[in-house]
């Protein structure tokens, strides 16, 4: 896969602050890959950065649309962490701006920003003023600015923040449209469930280093992860028989009616759960895979250790 | 690929975002009353010019005053010296304006409420009847005597066909225009510029077009709101000299100006507004909040400018003048008031545009760059020392 973003040691500094501390990253084209990190961990510094907003003090971006250094009009999308529109000014009339600044011709945009206010259930309210509409709806047109021209890189800083949870479902669907219309995205978030649902790769940041990247199953695997086992009983008995058990890493945790087991990474449990099923009256059993949440958590507890 | 589709773009919104129809209206009407209420105070003035100050005069013999007569809205009616304390009670309650009690040819005393605007036209006509009276008293004949005192009678030619009132008009007209166009311009960029920052939305901007770019269009697009709200001004003034046109039955005039001193006029306005407008974009994306900013002495700044286009009508022709027309700064407004009222040399004319257009284009440089950095930065206001380090890199 082509890289879409090659960064290279890149450092940023502001003052005594690191802000992105000898970091390297690269985003094949048509990837979507996630940014992760607690706040203040450089994402949005990198991000800027990425855009070209802000240079490196060291080490360099690569962007591979780009012209003799210079980005070409209409390939990137940017919906920056600082959210803001024109609140005077008609929604339509908003994104038609933004696609022509963009290089759209501008019947052409209001023509998009038609079909995008339809798509997203606000199609009657394209001449009314962009503060007439709730904070939700504010972003959803900052959304539809950043990739009404279908530009082949689009970075969204907390795409997620503040939508509630049809929208961001919502904002799941059509990022997951922009990837399959040949777009290449990045994205910060500190929704883990999303992020697991939309990334094909993960990028963890903390204190302006990279802790972590790969995919969701290379990280699990890497984190030597395994799944866990949740029984459900009328009543747990005795549970020592359970010490010594080789599939099992650990017992996470225990109510008088639930068990829950962390196994080892590749166990066989044939063993164990014929040795649960012998001393307890099983009512059920599920299996949970570790999730990005608990991944993310533990890296980033494990860094700040 | 041509930044002018993206600029032109800018240029549009930043005039959509300012010029709506509705509010040109309200301003025209505005304009319009704030023309009547001018004019009405203007008439009053007048009238209340209008009205003699009466002063009467004890000893006018001594003068020859010794008969009623009035001069330059000052009325003279004799009186004797016994009827002073009366005449003392009647300025008191301000049924005279003053008492002149001459002692002799030389020496007078003037009794009044308080200091009067016509003491020197009172003054002028003492010294006029003291002239008089020695050249009376020096035998000369009343014939010749007359001929001595009678103003030489002067007969102006003017080259031109006329008496220059319209250069006059069309300086102090275009001094206005230009002055009003360029504060009216500045207001909006501060306010454009700031309520960007405010509502965050210049990094997506920025994301699409250069910095460059972007200030090029707003500086374009408001120009051209400075432009419009010039025209409804001059609307507003045409439509009063019409309308006092038709109440007074005299032809409906504006004044006129050679198409050449127009022309110039012209130029040297639009370059000012461009000048002005890089000057304030990039002082206006250095404040983070202008409620706290300190950038307020900036503010200052256009003040040499408006001070060179109020004093160059005064007189076009000296030092001053002369070198306020030539510094982009105050250019802008000083050279049309020249060229208007006097003959400009044409190296004077080149040398003022040249530096202008050199400054112009040094301003939009320095304003682009430091817009690129100070639009990005929320939360503090560069230091003057980063505002140098960017205006030297461009």
């Amino acid at each position: 896969m082509n890289p879409a973003i090659t960064a290279s040691r890149v450092t940023k500094r502001f003052g005594p602050v690191t802000a992105v501390d000898d970091v390297s990253l690269s985003v094949g084209t048509g990837e979507i890959v996630a940014l992760l990190g607690p706040n203040g961990a450089g994402k949005s510094t990198i991000i800027r950065m990425i855009v070209g907003l802000i240079k490196p003090d060291q080490g360099s971006v690569v962007r591979a649309m780009d012209a003799d250094g210079e980005r070409p009009r209409g390939k990137l999308g940017y919906l920056p962490e600082e959210r803001g529109l024109y609140q005077d000014m008609p929604i339509l009339r908003t994104l038609t701006y933004f696609g022509s600044l963009h290089g759209m011709p501008p019947r052409q945009a209001t023509e998009a920003g038609r079909g995008w206010l339809s798509r997203l259930g606000l199609d009657s309210r394209g001449a009314e003023k962009v503060k007439a509409l709730s904070k939700g709806n504010q972003q959803k047109v900052q959304f539809v600015a950043s990739v009404l021209h279908r530009p082949s890189l689009a970075i969204l800083d907390e795409p997620f923040s503040g939508l509630d949870p049809v929208n961001q479902e919502l904002f799941l669907d059509l990022i997951r449209e922009l990837r399959g219309a040949g777009t290449t995205v990045i994205f910060s978030a500190h929704q883990m469930t999303l992020v697991e649902r939309l990334a094909d790769r993960v990028f963890l940041m903390s204190r302006g280093r990279e802790i972590l990247h790969g995919s969701i199953p290379e990280l699990r695997r890497r984190w030597h992860a395994g799944d866990r086992l949740v029984i459900g009983t009328a009543r747990i008995a005795d549970i020592e028989f359970l010490n010594g058990n080789s599939a099992l890493e650990a017992v996470e945790d225990q109510t008088e009616n639930e068990l829950r087991l962390r196994l080892r990474p590749g166990a066989v449990i044939s063993d164990l759960l014929r040795d649960i099923g012998s001393r307890m009256e099983v009512k059920y059993i599920r299996s949970e895979e570790t999730t990005l949440h608990e991944i993310y958590v533990r890296t980033v507890e494990g860094d700040a250790a | 690929m041509s930044e002018w589709p993206a600029q032109f773009q800018v240029a549009k919104w930043e005039f959509q975002r300012f010029v709506k129809p509705n509010q040109l209206a309200v301003s025209f009407v505005i304009m319009l009353l704030m023309g009547g209420l001018g004019y009405g105070v203007s008439a009053l003035a007048k009238r209340s010019d209008a009205k003699d100050s009466t002063v009467a005069v004890i000893g006018g013999a001594s003068l020859g005053m010794d008969r009623p007569h009035s001069a330059d809205n000052v009325a003279y009616a004799p009186a004797a010296s016994a009827q002073l304390d009366s005449l003392r009670t009647a300025v008191a309650a301000r049924n005279l304006d003053g008492i002149l009690i001459l002692d002799g040819a030389d020496s007078a005393r003037l009794i009044v409420r308080r200091n009067p605007v016509w003491k020197r036209v009172l003054e002028g006509h003492l010294s006029e009847a003291r002239q008089r009276l020695r050249l009376s008293e020096a035998g000369l004949a009343p014939e010749r005597l007359a001929s001595m005192l009678a103003p030489v009678a002067v007969k102006t030619e003017f080259q031109s066909g006329n008496d220059g009132r319209s250069a006059r008009i069309a300086a102090f007209v275009a001094v206005g225009l230009v002055l009003y166009g360029v504060f009216t311009s500045m207001a909006y960029m501060m306010v454009s510029v700031t309520a960007e920052k405010q509502l965050r939305v210049t990094e997506q901007v920025i994301s699409a077009i250069s910095p460059q770019t972007w200030i090029d269009g707003k500086i374009i697009g408001i120009a051209a709101v400075a432009l419009v709200n010039v025209l409804i001004f001059l609307g507003g003034a045409a439509v009063w000299i019409l309308g006092r046109s038709i109440a007074t039955g005299q032809p409906f005039s504006m004044g006129a100006a050679e198409p050449s001193t127009i022309l110039l006029i012209v130029l040297f306005a639009l370059l000012g507004f461009v000048f002005w407008l890089s000057l304030f974009g990039a002082v206006a994306a250095t404040i983070d909040d202008p409620n706290t900013s300190t950038r307020g002495p900036l503010m200052f700044l256009p003040a040499f400018f408006s001070v060179a286009g109020m004093m160059v009508p005064i007189n076009p022709d000296a030092t001053f003048a002369r070198i306020a027309a030539l510094i982009p700064l105050t250019s802008s407004a000083a050279m049309p008031a020249r060229v208007a009222l006097t003959e400009v040399p044409l190296w004077e004319l080149l040398l003022s545009a040249g530096l202008l257009v050199a400054g112009t284009l040094l301003a939009r440089r320095a304003a682009g760059k430091v817009f690129s950095v100070a639009m990005l930065m929320y939360g503090k206001e560069p230091s003057w020392r980063e505002i140098r380090r960017w205006v030297r890199e461009s």
